[in-house]
């Protein structure tokens, strides 16, 4: 009894450890770790010695440095002078102008006849100014292959002893796939992540969400989904290569049906797209399969980031 | 003066102090943290000014994927390990005089 | 003072408390001197973000700024929990109780030491 008792004395005072025997101390690993850094060296020296890089004596890499220091605060106040100027320039809020008055008021009253969207900006991005938004996309596909230009290992440019020491002699981390309960938790939290970016995404036009909001969901819902089950199970359902050739569909299609609508309407004839009824799905025209090009754009985009900055592959 | 304006006033300072504290953090994992703060007090900004779309960005882009893909490559350049090399080797002291034996950082 | 006075009062002095305790968290993320601090601090602030779109959405009138607030809970705890796995320092190892065995054949626990 009077064990019990002190057990719970001892807890209550918190000098009982209840991980005292459970976790590792640090020996054992930091025993390992020193290992591994000595192998490490030793690859690290191998590989070094075959190639001929010349350094930098020191009064170069000082005199290389405060070039450096100088050139880049240089550069910055050039570009916060240039962007707070630019802010400056810009019509005042709330004051009358033209920008404000005319083109604002046609958006306004005659945004739901001539678009057959309820959500306005839906129908600025996707019908009126949708010239921007193809620019946009165009953006976001150069971003994904400078990318990968910069970081895809291929075996040309892989020193596989380099790899190994940044990839697998990774003994002291937890394993993130391996761990039951993210296991569990993404079970549950990413077919709901999914689904809820579909919806966002098919809403478009008659609420809130569009095509960046839901391709946005959805790149955070396959990035929490590889994050929790690892790269075999994911690369099962959307492979990268599959996330590639997905984006590069969605742009063409976007480019050849805007094109058409372009065409058409800058000869004044008339493209035979039906409007709808407003507050269905399957209206505004066009606006619902541009909204789903750029969603997926969008998320295949964030998954082909996340792999490339994660394993150097497609 | 408006409650309104008491609102808009104190998220606006909230957002120039995380702004600011990015910059004069120590470690990079600090930074992404804070990052993480100042994209959660801008989405409450663009609910208050009623624009569902950029709010619903906001809160997948800051929370999800900038948070998760800054937190995995820091993981992969292994900026923690180093960090706490040099700590370790610049304090000289070993790790039994913690009290939680070295199991979980401090500073 | 109308109804609706009153409720906008209720409404805003609430969201003013909130984010001062939003306010409180972001300071404790800068400075908190361990890692638990900061991770604990960025739940608890999405928590509170949560709690005060809700508010705001009632508010303002408008029904479907709640979306907003059901991402931000799906996808912050996924955040959180991803952050903590992954600074864990180490992994665990078999506890040592008598009549315990390893998986080579020796006994763990005060058999072992002896």
């Amino acid at each position: 009894m009077s064990n019990k008792f002190a057990k719970f004395r001892n807890w209550l005072a918190g000098d009982y450890d209840p991980l005292k025997n459970v976790l590792d101390t640090d020996e054992t690993v930091s025993d390992s770790r020193e290992e591994i850094k000595k192998e490490n060296r030793k690859i690290i020296s191998e590989v070094d010695a075959e190639g001929s890089t010349r350094r930098l004596e020191k009064a170069e890499q000082r005199g290389f440095d405060l070039v450096y220091r100088v050139i880049a605060i240089v550069s910055c106040l050039l570009l916060i002078g240039v962007l707070l100027f630019t802010v400056a320039l810009l019509p005042r809020y709330g004051v009358e102008n033209p920008e404000s008055t005319t083109v604002v008021k046609r958006y306004v009253e005659s945004g739901l006849q001539e678009t057959g969207a309820i959500n306005i900006v839906a129908g600025i991005i996707l019908d009126y100014r949708a010239f921007d938004t193809l620019g946009e996309s165009h953006v976001l596909f150069t971003a994904l292959i400078c990318v990968t230009i910069l970081l895809r290992a291929d075996s040309k440019n892989l020193r596989t002893k380099y790899e190994d020491f940044y990839t697998i002699k990774q003994v002291k981390y937890h394993d993130l796939n391996k761990d039951k309960i993210i296991n569990r938790v993404g079970m549950i939290l990413v077919p709901c992540i999914f689904v809820f970016g579909i919806y966002v995404l098919l809403n478009g036009q008659n609420g809130p969400g569009g095509g960046f909001s839901g391709g946005s969901v959805m790149g955070a819902g396959l990035i929490i989904g590889t994050a929790a089950f690892g790269y075999e199970k994911m690369d099962r359902f959307i492979s990268t290569k599959t996330a590639m050739w997905i984006t590069f569909i969605s742009l063409a299609f976007y480019s050849f049906a805007k094109g058409y609508v372009f065409f058409t309407g800058a000869n004044g004839l008339d493209n035979h797209i039906p409007k709808g009824i407003p507050g269905a799905i399957l209206s505004g025209g066009l606006i619902l399969p541009l909204d789903i090009a750029v969603g997926m754009v969008v998320a295949c985009t964030m998954y082909g980031f996340y792999n490339l900055f994660r394993r150097g592959r497609t | 003066m408006a409650l309104t304006d008491v609102v808009k006033i104190i998220l606006l300072v909230l957002l120039v102090v995380c702004a600011i504290a990015v910059n004069f953090t120590k470690t990079l994992l600090q930074a992404v943290i804070v990052f993480m703060s100042y994209s959660s007090v801008m989405c409450i900004i663009w609910v208050l000014m009623e624009s569902p779309d950029l709010a619903i960005t906001e809160a997948a882009v800051g929370a999800g994927i900038s948070g998760v893909l800054f937190l995995l490559t820091l993981r992969r350049i292994r900026s923690e390990d180093d960090r706490r090399e040099e700590e370790r080797r610049a304090s000289g002291k070993s790790d039994k005089d913690e009290p939680d034996g070295g199991k979980f950082e401090s500073r | 003072m109308t109804i609706e006075d009153c409720y906008n009062t209720l409404y805003l002095s609430v969201t003013i408390g909130m984010l001062i305790l939003v306010g409180a968290m972001v300071i404790r993320s800068i400075i908190g001197p361990r890692i638990t601090d900061r991770i604990l601090s960025i739940n608890m602030l999405g928590t509170m973000v949560i709690c005060t779109i809700a508010i705001l959405s009632q508010y303002l009138g408008e029904s479907y700024l709640v979306d907003v607030a059901l991402i931000y809970a799906m996808i912050s705890f996924a955040t959180v929990l991803i952050l903590a796995i992954m600074f864990l320092p180490v992994k665990p190892k078999e506890p040592k109780f008598p009549g315990f065995t390893l998986k080579n054949g020796q006994a763990a626990g005060k058999e072992a030491e002896k």
